[in-house]
């Protein structure tokens, strides 16, 4: 398919011979990404992953519910892969990186959602809100 | 063509990083973030033409992209909210204007009053290497198939319409929540998201695709969906519009079409009742877009009309 194709060779990807896929606790979901994923690579080996250890592979696929990369499921850094595709099912969102960018990428969702709750709790946000004003009149300025 | 194409996919540049989507839930910065990135990209590539399909920069950037780059900047107008503010800007500051309907676009051509004399229509289309004809196993034939099935939101038309449908083996593939407001078709609405492999299995499944076009967002023009549909060798009822007619569809000949939700009702059940007639239509609807109606063919064309306004001298038009 054009899009995981495109997204692969954006991403800087070479074309995967074997994926793996983190199982989703809905049936349609695996299947559905199965099926994609072996239409758009059919030379490709297509696992999918339980609670088993992980094979190491040249792509992981890791599916979430929800369209935020910080609703997907935590990722074992030992596991042994090139390239991570993080899959929002909602909405297909989906992003392709490195494995160690993508942990990061995963990590840094987790910790701006927390510190978005952070402010709202304490009230912090109004002040925050005033000094982005700041910066953005002053990047207009400088521009 | 040998024109050399950069996508510069905003999601991805801008908007799905974590620190952008923070600062931007705090105090949007998405116009002043974006212009930047767009920016930076345009220094890297020099293009000849930068054509924005959302007003993702002012109008005094994009003026000064211009200028700076050399370039011409087309955008396109996705929807019909022709007088948003940022919309109505940056289509008459832009050098050309491209629509995906047909209605507007004496609305938009003119050289005066904010007008813009460049305006190109795109149509729909379908790429027949993903829009095709598919073998179905049984467990997508269960999954996918129905009598008649509907791929999309929910709107004030469609829901009038769809629940003309709803004593046939109707399927609904959107967002449940829209679909709600009506409790007759309800029950019609899967939860699963449709997109990519399994829209087209949808397609391939379905004794009819119905589409019925929200006069909100779409007047006088061909929806992609009618396309991929027909390219997947499906069956479409869709609203009757000008231009299916100026791109050579004909009313039962290679689609089926209505003017009024009744006749939309009427069509449902005989074409229902009348395999042959649909599969006859269906084949002929696919040769047509075969034939016209794919993204290599209207991109080509819509490169070469690109090309004329960046050198007028090129203009066979």
């Amino acid at each position: 398919m054009i899009y995981f194709r495109f997204l692969m060779e954006h991403a800087g990807a070479p074309p995967p011979r074997s994926i793996c896929i983190l199982r989703h606790c809905e049936e349609w979901a695996n299947r559905q990404i199965v099926d994609e994923l072996s239409v758009t690579w059919p030379r490709a080996k297509v696992f999918m992953l339980g609670d088993e250890k992980l094979h190491s592979c040249d792509l992981l696929v890791v599916p979430f519910d929800g369209d935020s990369a910080a609703d997907a499921p935590p990722l074992d850094p030992t596991f042994c892969t090139n390239w991570i595709m993080i899959y929002g099912l909602e909405k297909r969102r989906i992003w392709v990186l490195q494995k160690e960018s993508a942990i990061s990428f995963l990590a840094s969702a987790r910790r701006f959602r927390a510190a978005r709750r952070i402010l709202a709790i304490t009230k912090l946000a109004r002040p925050f809100k005033t000094c982005l004003r700041i910066w953005k009149r002053f990047l207009n300025y400088r521009s | 063509m040998g024109h050399q194409v950069e996508i510069f996919p905003f999601d991805s540049e801008v908007t799905d990083e974590p620190g952008f989507r923070f600062l931007n839930s705090v105090e949007g910065c998405e116009l002043e973030v974006g212009e930047r990135r767009i920016a930076k990209a345009c220094k890297k590539h020099r293009p000849d033409i930068l054509l924005l399909f959302y007003h993702f920069i002012s109008v005094r950037r994009m003026e000064r992209l211009r200028r700076q780059c050399g370039c011409k900047v087309g955008f396109y107008l996705d929807n019909n909210h022709l007088l948003w503010r940022d919309t109505a800007q940056l289509m008459s500051a832009a050098d050309f204007v491209a629509v995906h309907d047909r209605y507007v676009v004496p609305l938009v051509k003119g050289d005066r009053a904010g007008r813009n004399s460049n305006v190109y229509y795109v149509r729909g289309a379908a790429e027949p290497s993903e829009h095709r004809p598919m073998d179905l196993n049984e467990w997508d034939k269960l999954r996918y198939g129905c009598e008649i099935a509907v791929v999309g939101t929910a709107g004030p038309d469609r829901l009038q319409a769809l629940s003309l449908l709803a004593e046939h083996k109707l399927k609904i593939w959107g967002t449940p929540e829209d679909w709600f407001a009506c409790p007759v078709l309800s029950p019609c609405v899967s939860s699963e998201p449709v997109y990519g492999l399994k829209k087209i299995k949808v397609y391939n499944a379905a004794s009819i695709i119905v589409n019925v076009e929200e006069s909100a967002r779409q007047i006088d023009t061909i929806n992609p969906r009618i396309c991929e549909v027909l390219a997947c060798g499906g069956f479409v009822l869709a609203n009757q519009t000008a231009d299916l007619e100026n791109a050579g569809f004909r009313d039962g000949e290679s689609i089926a079409w209505f003017k009024s939700y009744e006749e939309m009702a009427c069509k449902a059940a005989y074409y229902l009742a009348n395999p042959d007639a649909r599969r006859r239509v269906a084949q002929k609807g696919r040769e047509l877009v075969l034939n016209t109606l794919t993204y290599e063919k209207i991109s080509r064309e819509w490169m070469h009309w690109m090309e004329s306004v960046c050198d007028p001298s090129m203009n066979t038009h």
